[in-house]
């Protein structure tokens, strides 16, 4: 039995409104609603509306970033789906999203629940975890190409000295894309933790504790109680972690620079590669539509399921 | 539960609502400020001012905004310098998209022929034939502004700001630590550096359990195993030849025989001319195949260090090399014009080029007649190979970036050809020509 | 009296009784402290050779801590780099976008989250939509606007854009306003209070902790932004921390000793403010009450 309809129980209901102080509601709403929702609309329409429409334009057109536009009807697309580079740079990416998002959320909600045990020290591992979110891609890239080094780099000398043959971490084919995954889980870690914490913090005590004097076993407070009261902030983080991941683009420019190998290459890697070094924005447009087409798909899924597995307190 | 929310002390409600007016009076200041200001956007607004783009160091930046200053008197306007930290491409692309690109920029190899061929930057063949200029077109190195030239051979739409040799930077000690007795600067005096001596020197420091050479799937680190064995790269009308060449046929599979052998280390795609810096660095690589932009960071290592050109087939000659370099060009849509293009003139001049470039050591001047920029401080000690390896080398050769697609694509296609270990020199030759030649 | 407040009751007279250390909660600390320091083992690494001569960062086998402890890359750093005018700059930035946009984000989350007009959900998948969409791609006919507004080269095309418009903040808050139960509210309403009233008095003090922490990250955000300023910006006067500490990666090679103290100068002030703001949020906690 759900904790949150035993205590809507004892809260007095709502009594039912009369018809015409309802439609009143209505516009006073809808009033309220423009007036909060104000200035974001206004960024969304003037920062992001007017450079869309742009790029949807452009993605059914060719342009090389100088002359006039022409009409290109679908022919971005189909050389798109016929492009093997094209087709590596998407598995790659799915790769990288298979290995990284699960990677970081379940590692990030498990730190979490240790952290609540850690008392006063919290905050000094907290910030352990943390500092890898604070280093810039310079100083990402500066630390992990010495890391990836196979010649000099710590990682491998410690795995020799214990018998396992090091990798080639950036040039071994198989090897390149969990790579990145590693930076990215490394650098996303403490990012998911405080929200994780910040989500859990915010369930009431009470509630894991009155489960647990009903007699619930840890697996079972964890299972029925604190992921259902956190599932909002588990969604948030998946259908952004998900966008996110979708979109990597900087660890391939920081260690590869613009000729990154087949096994390296990611789709937002290529529709820089096309904007901006072969002057073919059509292309790298229509390449971003397709993506983003794939991403509201992936996302629409999410915010449908949610309905099964996701509690709001309400 | 709701008595205790409504119930809240006054002041922490006080407190947020001065807080959001504090925010937003700290946001329409400077909206206030834009509005008065009206400042214009990038590029020069009026007669007076003139700017140029450049990717820069600190060192360089310093160097560049001095020299904005004095040419701003030389020629009487205002000169600023814009510096880029980053993707280059990008910002100048949307800053010619904006209309609002500075009047001079410099373009990277990869993208010439494409700013050449979209108008973006204006043919300064007249100017430079001119009365006006500081400087004259027969002042560069010929083989250094080719790729500059518009697609059917006429007009100079660049002129080359500085230059970077391929040579050997050389770890003395690591030499003689792996038996190799006389260096090659000293073998390359006696005339006695060629291929032999090179593989032979590579067999011992790699028998040491040290780093032979690393090399990239840039251009500047492989293009020399056709030239330097004697072979032609391409012909007159630009083709890539290289492939019907026995010579370099002989180079191409002198270089692969080294990575098989492991005396070569191919370090994969990595950041422009990083692959052996760390390693250099820490003295644990032999040779490292940069230009004259190692030399500031290599002040402060404890090791000798030297530089030696290329081998060549009789061991004592100077064969062509590749040299890395980056022109400055004119915006097609500048404002000022007349003073671009003396900010230009005055950049590649030998008095701009010698007030830019000295003191700072990390390139080499693309005119003649500035040879003592290179021997500056007389560090590395056969600092005037460079300049005799610039007056022999080539800049990056047209087929290689005649389309903006076939630049990016080469680096990504020799990355493939070198990792695979059963690529032959015919094999690599034929897929480098079939891409480039079209 | 119901089973759930009797032992809500029963769970409060526990928490005050003294609790003995377990054997497994050292282990727990231990992996915590082992893996905390695993992670910030490469950022430890990195802060370390900004202290150390160029030789000893590459020498093999690494050393960890400096043999001889230098300041010379710092010197080079603040000599190349105008580091002062760039805090100044990344500060500036940092926290006007975190101020604003917190707030724009919280009130359009509300929208979401409460109120019940047409369109509603529609909206708000525009909304998330637009975090699809790579900012490289919209980066040109972004420039042109901002080339109208004549805000190039100011910090207003990096300051209006972020504030005015957060997908990724209304999400979050959304989320959160969600998840507070409703009764309050309408409770206050049917007193007569205001929507605005209900917002700021009601909502807002107990979205203390997601606030905190979207506070944080946007604060973090706007700090790297590369991007970003790299393209709006043109005079190094008006540059900010990440565009200097670029430099020193140059065109060939890097300035390692300086790239290093670049850096570190870079991100010290972010762990900081994190590590001080951290004690924040516990106390927002422990003061805004329990929310059962």
């Amino acid at each position: 039995m759900s904790l949150d309809t035993q205590i809507r129980a004892s809260v007095d209901a709502v009594p039912a409104q009369p018809r015409r102080k309802v439609s009143r509601r209505r516009r006073k709403d809808t009033i309220a609603a423009l007036v909060f929702l104000s200035p974001q609309l206004l960024g969304l329409i003037v920062f992001m509306i007017g450079p869309l429409g742009f790029a949807l334009y452009l993605a059914f057109s060719h342009w090389d970033g100088f002359g006039a536009a022409t009409f290109a009807g679908l022919s971005n697309f189909t050389e798109l789906f016929e492009n093997p580079r094209i087709q590596r740079s998407a598995i790659n990416t799915v790769w990288f999203t298979v290995l990284q998002v699960p990677g970081v959320m379940i590692t990030a909600f498990l730190f979490a629940l240790f952290m609540q045990k850690a008392g006063r020290m919290t905050n000094v591992y907290r910030l352990g975890f943390v500092a890898p979110v604070v280093t810039s891609s310079v100083a990402v890239a500066t630390i992990w190409l010495y890391l990836f080094n196979p010649e000099i780099s710590p990682i491998n000398s410690a795995l020799r000295s214990i018998g396992i043959p090091a990798p080639n971490w950036l040039q071994d084919p198989s090897f390149i894309i969990p790579s990145f995954a590693v930076v990215a889980i490394w650098q996303g870690l403490g990012y998911q933790l405080v929200m994780f914490m910040a989500g859990l913090q915010s369930i009431g005590a009470s509630y894991l504790e009155a489960a647990e004097l009903d007699g619930c076993s840890a697996w079972q407070k964890l299972w029925h109680v604190t992921v259902p009261l956190i599932s909002p902030t588990i969604l948030f983080l998946s259908i952004t972690s998900i966008i996110g991941s979708f979109q990597v683009f900087d660890y391939i420019y920081v260690f590869m620079d613009s000729s990154a190998p087949d096994e390296a290459r990611t789709i937002v890697y290529e529709i820089v590669q096309m904007a901006f070094r072969e002057f073919n924005f059509g292309a790298a447009s229509a390449l971003a539509f397709l993506l983003f087409l794939v991403l509201l798909g992936v996302t629409g899924l999410q915010m449908a399921a949610q309905k099964r597995w996701v509690h709001y307190a309400e | 539960m709701s008595d205790s929310l409504l119930s809240r002390p006054v002041d922490r409600r006080a407190l947020l609502r001065t807080g959001m007016l504090g925010a937003l009076g700290l946001a329409a200041a400077p909206a206030l400020a834009a509005c008065g200001g009206g400042s214009a956007p990038g590029g020069s607004s009026g007669s007076g001012s003139v700017s140029w783009a450049a990717w820069a160091n600190p060192g360089e930046g310093e160097r560049y905004k001095k020299f904005a200053e004095e040419l701003s008197k030389k020629i009487n306007a205002k000169v600023s310098f814009q510096a880029v930290v980053g993707d280059y491409e990008a910002k100048l692309l949307s800053q010619l998209a904006g209309g609002a690109a500075p009047d001079a920029f410099y373009v990277g190899d990869g993208q010439m022929a494409k700013f050449i061929g979209a108008k973006q930057v204006s043919d300064l063949s007249d100017y430079l034939s001119g009365g006006k200029s500081p400087v004259k077109l027969e002042e560069f190195p010929e083989g250094l502004y080719q790729w500059c030239k518009g697609a059917d051979g006429t007009g100079l739409y660049g002129l080359p700001v500085d230059c970077n040799p391929s040579v050997l930077w050389f770890n003395k000690d690591v030499l003689s630590a792996a038996g190799v007795s006389s260096d090659p600067a000293q073998l390359f005096d006696g005339g006695t550096w060629n291929f032999d001596a090179f593989t032979d020197a590579l067999d011992k420091v790699r028998g040491s359990g040290k780093k032979g050479l690393i090399l990239s799937n840039w251009w500047f680190n492989w293009a020399w195993a056709v030239t330097a064995f004697g072979g032609t790269l391409q012909d007159e009308s630009g083709k890539i030849v290289f492939a019907d060449d026995p010579k370099a046929q002989e180079g191409l599979g002198w270089l692969l025989e080294q990575f098989k052998s492991g005396n070569i280390t191919y370090a994969g795609s990595l950041p422009k001319g990083q692959s052996g810096d760390a390693l250099f660095l820490a003295g644990q690589l032999a040779f490292n195949n940069v230009g004259r932009w190692a030399l500031p960071t290599l002040k402060s290592v404890k090791f000798g260090y030297d530089i030696a050109p290329l081998p060549s087939p009789t061991g004592k000659d100077i064969m062509p090399a590749p040299v890395a370099t980056a022109a400055i060009a004119l915006n097609a849509k500048a404002k000022n014009r007349e003073k671009a293009l003396e900010l230009i003139g005055n950049y590649v001049s030998k008095e701009g080029q010698q007030f830019r470039l000295s003191g700072g050591g990390n390139a080499v001047a693309s005119v003649k007649g500035l040879d003592g920029l290179a021997t500056e401080g007389g560090v590395p000690a056969h600092g005037k190979l460079f300049n005799e390896v610039v007056a022999k080398g080539y800049a990056m050769p047209n087929a290689f970036v005649s389309k903006a697609k076939t630049a990016t694509e080469l680096p990504t296609l020799v990355d493939k050809l070198f990792k695979n270990p059963s690529t032959t020199a015919a094999s690599f030759s034929e897929a480098v020509s079939k891409l480039v030649n079209g | 009296m119901s089973t759930l407040t009797r032992n809500i009751a029963r769970s409060q007279e526990a928490r005050t009784r003294r609790r003995p250390v377990r054997p497994g909660r050292i282990i727990l600390h231990l992996a915590l402290a082992v893996c905390a320091a695993l992670m910030a083992l490469p950022f430890l690494w990195m802060m370390l050779s900004s202290f150390k001569p160029l030789d000893e960062i590459f020498r093999q086998p690494p050393t960890f801590l400096p043999e001889v402890w230098t300041t010379g890359g710092y010197e080079t750093a603040f000599a190349g780099a105008d580091f002062v005018r760039g805090f100044w700059n990344s500060t500036y930035i940092a926290v006007t976008v975190t101020v604003i946009s917190l707030l724009t984000s919280t009130m359009a989350a509300y929208a979401f989250a409460r109120i019940d007009f047409r369109g509603s959900k529609h909206l708000f998948m525009v909304f998330l939509a637009t975090m699809m969409v790579p900012a490289q791609l919209t980066i040109i006919p972004l420039y042109i606007i901002m080339g109208w507004l004549g805000w190039i080269d100011t910090p207003l095309s990096l300051i209006m854009p972020a504030s005015l418009f957060s997908a990724f903040g209304v999400f979050l808050m959304r989320q959160y306003i969600k998840g507070i139960p409703r009764e309050l509210e309408e409770a206050a309403e049917l007193d007569g209070a205001s929507r605005f009233r209900v917002f700021t008095t009601m909502i807002l003090p107990l979205l203390r902790t997601p606030l905190t922490a979207l506070g944080i990250f946007t604060f973090l955000g706007q700090w790297n932004n590369f991007f970003g300023p790299l393209i709006f910006l043109n005079s190094d006067a008006n540059f900010t921390l990440p565009l200097l500490v670029n430099q020193f990666k140059g065109q060939y090679g890097a300035d390692w000793t300086s790239l290093m103290s670049a850096t570190t100068l870079v991100a010290a002030p972010l762990l900081i403010i994190f590590a001080v703001a951290q004690r924040q949020i516990v106390d927002g906690i422990a003061l805004s009450g329990s929310k059962s």
